[in-house]
């Protein structure tokens, strides 16, 4: 064979190879697109409908005059289907222009993944989204900020090593000049600034600002790009109570100025001192909607808090015994460097449930951590059964037998990847008779394990199974079971049916009775007031890192207003 | 605005394809994770056919002639067995730290210190002149290795332990501080009268006992030291309380820290045993392979220490596995540098032309990248549909 033979043979493969890329291109395009959307019959939806009106997706929406008339935005049956959770169940919501609307629920009502959804983070799994009277399409951030949905996230997303103006103008391209003008955009942000009194120096590097001043870069970010409606995801978590207040005033400004705000939150007093009305989530659902002046804090902290289920759990009256647990004027803070504990003090005694109400975010997780030694706590004193324990280390803790179910049992209660047995013995591996000498024995952990998973009633196919195959309530019954052995003296629960099916939570319920008739002492932390009420034997409020005592006759309203921070004297129901 | 049709035919003309349907699945099947490593292999094949033909080369004939030069005779063999030794070492020093979920880029750096400090004991054994034997040297170069290179381990891992720093990095860039040291030493303090860039050769009681091979080619005390290791970190993940508390931190640190494991505990061992066996990986080379210390003891284009991450990779950590993953990896390099010496016909003029060596590392990038796309695909299940 000579060489003339062989260029076409070489140029037929070439284009072969050729062709075979661009198909293979076209694939792991369409890949990405689907794995980013997730909404593909939506998308063809998307097309007829652009067909039927005569413009393609949302672009017939830009730029069109708002009109007071029809709600900015509107939620008919949105729902969100993560594997294994409904985050969202057929929400409805409207938002009239020109107001502020407060989103109020409790961690994990679905605030967030309802507002990521808006804003073109997630995909709807049901429902639809109407703007200015328009069904829209939201499949990335960038539709939603064109059509001017801002967003203002809860972890701010900015680049620290930039400056504020470069992180403001980070993505955006308004003109086809490939160079930006910065001095163009930093007066723009001045100006911007000025207006609204968002005064933040627009050449400083982000790491050198406060976190007040963050979240301004974030609020101008969004009005940079000429965002009409601005969701704020809990702006005032991360804040200092003066920060928050020149926050408020902004947002009076922005709303003068003709903006739109969804605000999110599960403060009360701020939603009653910011918005014009308010819509409550409650497990994915909205449970109601009203106008602000037309409600009071109480009455939105029932309904955040519900009164679903009544259960009724069989209980003794029982006297307390020996003090067990004395904490005193202990100070820690959060995560964020804030103050989360201010003084705070409880005492359990022994054969005692001491439920502990309160909003979350009030110091409830900071102080189920301090209790545990997760947490360092920078004042007072913790004592054991009369000895100092202030600040031990979580294993020492555990020696002591103090028992403890986190508030997220996936992230922090379980090792997902590893099997039943080695979860179940997390806590008490180190116990002599699950060793010899320096090796475990995996006999005796999985007969152990058997046997508690009979006991507790565990549905799972085997003890060898990774935690990840079994349901939240099944691996709730596993934290149970591991807590519960050996017998503990001091059992923290914060939020133990939380996302439970209804049988585990009763369940979960009598198993921390039994251990209070075993002589156990039990703090409940939770967020329901039912089970508050029905489990425990006295019942504490925690506001703003602090706890009070609650009245002996003491009933949700009474609750709720103290959970809302006011003042209720002992003997009195309000 | 105004009509844009075209904007939508364009997008219709996507709809046409068959559509890829991916839903994650809640628990992936213990044969398909299985499968995994072996399937990536294979599909790193048929990538690799792709430039091979190319290039000319019928792939077919060039797979079966590099699986030949490997297993096809007792050299290869023995070749594919010494390969396979350091290997063993450097992704040991990878899999023990991923089990607590850390990665060790250092095991080169970490195998150039072990060399350092059998290095040194072989140098003041000859330079004290003393006719010790070696079943006292051996074991010393052994231990001098093993406790240099976890030293130098230790840096990254107290870094990462107190202070949080990005292990990743620390023990990346200390490898060029290893290589630094190396060529100090060589070039300096330690080095040949001759002139080059080594030290002296070693007395032979500085040299690891040889078992059986070819004239050239022997197998020495690192493989079954190598083998017995293995088994011990295989003992310690399954039966022992510490390897327990490395396996929770590598699945959760948080569950961990609830349980009260020590983290800086973990992070400690973990490293810094991974880096004093990735040292052993340098010892086995100077005193069994070059029997002095030179410049590139480890091999330039495949260097042990980071092979040593692949075959880490494709053994998913897991310690049995790494004897079946470094068997692989050091085939494909016995074979494919046997390959290279073969003549080849090319498929298109028929002219006889050869196999570059790159197709080698072409290979054993496939197999990392068809490894990494297959575990994160084995977590989805995947259907095809056609849309009108």
């Amino acid at each position: 064979m000579g060489q003339f033979l062989s260029f076409p043979i070489v140029e037929v493969g070439l284009l072969t190879f050729t062709r075979h890329i661009v198909y293979s291109v076209i694939i792991a395009v369409r890949i990405t697109f689907y794995l980013k959307t997730n909404a593909s019959f939506k998308m063809h939806f998307a097309r007829k409908f652009s067909k039927s009106t005569g413009c393609f997706y949302n672009d017939c929406l830009l730029g069109s005059p708002m009109n007071k008339s029809i709600p900015l935005l509107e939620l008919k049956n949105i729902s969100k289907q993560f594997p294994g959770v409904l985050a969202n169940d057929k929400v409805n919501l409207k938002v009239s222009p020109g107001e502020v609307h407060g989103l109020l629920g409790e961690n994990g009502a679905g605030k967030t993944t309802l507002m990521k959804m808006l804003y073109g983070l997630y995909q709807p799994t049901g429902g639809e989204i109407f703007y200015k009277g328009q069904r829209v399409f939201l499949n990335t951030p960038k539709v939603a900020l064109k059509l001017g949905i801002g967003m203002v996230h809860q972890h701010f997303k900015l680049v620290p090593t930039l400056t504020v103006a470069e992180n403001i103008i980070l993505g955006m391209k308004d003109s086809p000049n490939p160079f930006i003008s910065l001095k163009k955009a930093k007066q723009a942000i001045a100006a911007l600034g000025e207006k609204y009194g968002l005064k933040v120096e627009p050449s400083a590097r982000v790491w050198t600002l406060s976190t007040g001043e963050k979240q301004r870069v974030e609020i101008l970010k969004a009005l940079y790009r000429n965002a009409e409606l601005l969701i704020l995801d809990e702006p005032t978590a991360v804040l200092t109570p003066l920060a928050a207040k020149a926050l408020f005033e902004t947002l009076d400004q922005l709303v003068k100025a003709g903006l739109t705000i969804i605000f999110i939150t599960h403060k009360l007093k701020e939603i009653i001192s910011v918005t014009d009305n308010v819509t409550v989530l409650r497990r994915g659902k909205v449970i109601d909607s009203r106008q602000t002046k037309n409600t009071t804090p109480q009455e939105l902290a029932q309904l955040m808090v519900g009164r679903e289920v009544v259960f009724q759990v069989g209980k003794e009256a029982k006297e307390p015994g020996e003090p067990i647990l004395q904490m005193t004027d202990v100070e820690a803070t959060n995560d964020k460097d804030l103050l989360a504990l201010r003084g705070a003090s409880l005492t359990i005694r022994s054969g005692e449930i001491v439920g502990l109400a309160g909003v979350s975010g009030n110091g409830q997780r900071e102080l189920a951590e301090v209790l545990t030694g997760l947490r360092h706590a920078n004042k007072g004193e913790i004592l054991l059964q009369g000895e100092k324990v202030t600040n031990a280390s979580v294993k020492e803790l555990l020696k002591r037998k103090v028992a403890h179910i986190p508030e997220d049992r996936m992230s922090q209660a379980l090792a997902l990847p590893l099997t039943i047995a080695e979860n179940i013995v997390l806590h008490s591996y180190r116990l002599p008779e699950f060793n010899q000498g320096p090796i475990l024995d995996y006999p005796a952990i999985n007969e152990h394990t058997a046997q508690l998973v009979k006991d507790f009633d565990v549905r799972t196919p085997g003890i060898d199974v990774p935690a990840r195959q079994l349901s939240g309530g099944n691996l709730q019954k596993v934290i149970l079971a591991r807590e519960l052995y050996p017998e503990p003296q001091l059992i923290v629960a914060n939020q133990p049916t939380r996302g439970v099916d209804v049988g585990s939570c009763e369940y979960i319920r009598t198993k921390l009775i039994e251990a209070r008739d075993r002589g156990a002492a039990v703090l409940l932390i939770s967020e329901d007031l039912d089970e508050v009420l029905d489990v425990s034997d006295r019942i504490m409020v925690i506001y703003e890192g602090r706890l009070t005592q609650a009245p002996k006759n003491a009933d949700h309203q009474t609750l709720g207003l103290m959970m809302a921070g006011e003042e209720v004297k002992h003997g009195q129901s309000a | 605005m105004a009509n844009q049709p075209e904007q939508a035919t364009k997008r219709s003309l996507f709809s046409s394809l068959p559509r890829i349907q991916m839903e994650k699945r809640t628990s992936v099947p213990k044969t398909f994770q299985a499968l995994v490593p072996f399937a990536s292999v294979l599909v790193a094949f048929i990538l690799g056919a792709i430039p091979l033909f190319f290039y000319g080369v019928n792939p077919i004939e060039a797979y079966s002639k590099l699986i030949q030069g490997a297993f096809g005779s007792y050299d290869g063999l023995i070749r594919v067995a010494i390969k396979m030794t350091p290997l063993l070492f450097t992704s040991l020093a990878v899999a023990i730290p991923l089990r607590a979920g850390l990665w060790n880029i250092g095991a080169e750096g970490q195998l150039h210190i072990g060399a350092v400090g059998a290095t040194w004991v072989a140098l003041m054994v000859l330079n004290s002149g003393s006719e010790m034997s070696s079943w006292v040297v051996v074991p010393l170069m052994i231990l001098a290795g093993a406790f240099f290179a976890g030293l130098f381990a230790f840096i990254p891992a107290i870094l990462r332990a107190k202070l949080n720093t990005n292990e990743i990095i620390t023990t990346l860039m200390l490898n060029y501080v290893a290589f630094d040291i190396m060529r100090f030493l060589v070039a300096g303090p330690w080095r040949t009268s001759t002139g080059n860039f080594q030290t002296e050769n070693f007395p032979p009681s500085a040299f690891f006992p040889e078992f059986f091979g070819t004239q050239i080619d022997k197998v020495h005390l690192g493989l079954p030291i190598a083998l017995i290791i293995v088994a011990v970190i295989y003992f310690i993940y399954v039966k022992t309380r510490i390897g327990y508390e490395a396996k929770v931190v590598g699945a959760n640190p948080q569950a961990a820290a609830v349980g009260g494991i020590s983290q800086v505990k973990v992070i400690v061992w973990t490293l810094t045993l991974g880096g004093a066996i990735g040292g052993l990986a340098g010892v086995g080379e100077v005193a069994a392979i070059q029997h002095k210390l030179i410049d590139g003891i480890s091999p330039t284009l495949n260097p042990f220490g980071y092979t040593g991450i692949a075959v880490a990779l494709l053994a998913k950590g897991h310690p049995l596995g790494l004897i079946p993953a470094t068997i692989t990896f050091s085939a494909l390099f016995v074979g494919g540098s046997s390959i290279q010496a073969l003549p080849f016909h090319s498929i298109y003029t028929g002219d006889t032309i050869q196999v570059p060596v790159a197709i080698v590392l072409v290979l054993e990038v496939l197999v990392i990248v068809s490894i990494i796309a297959g575990d994160y695909l084995s977590r989805y299940r995947m259907s095809w549909r056609r849309h009108g």
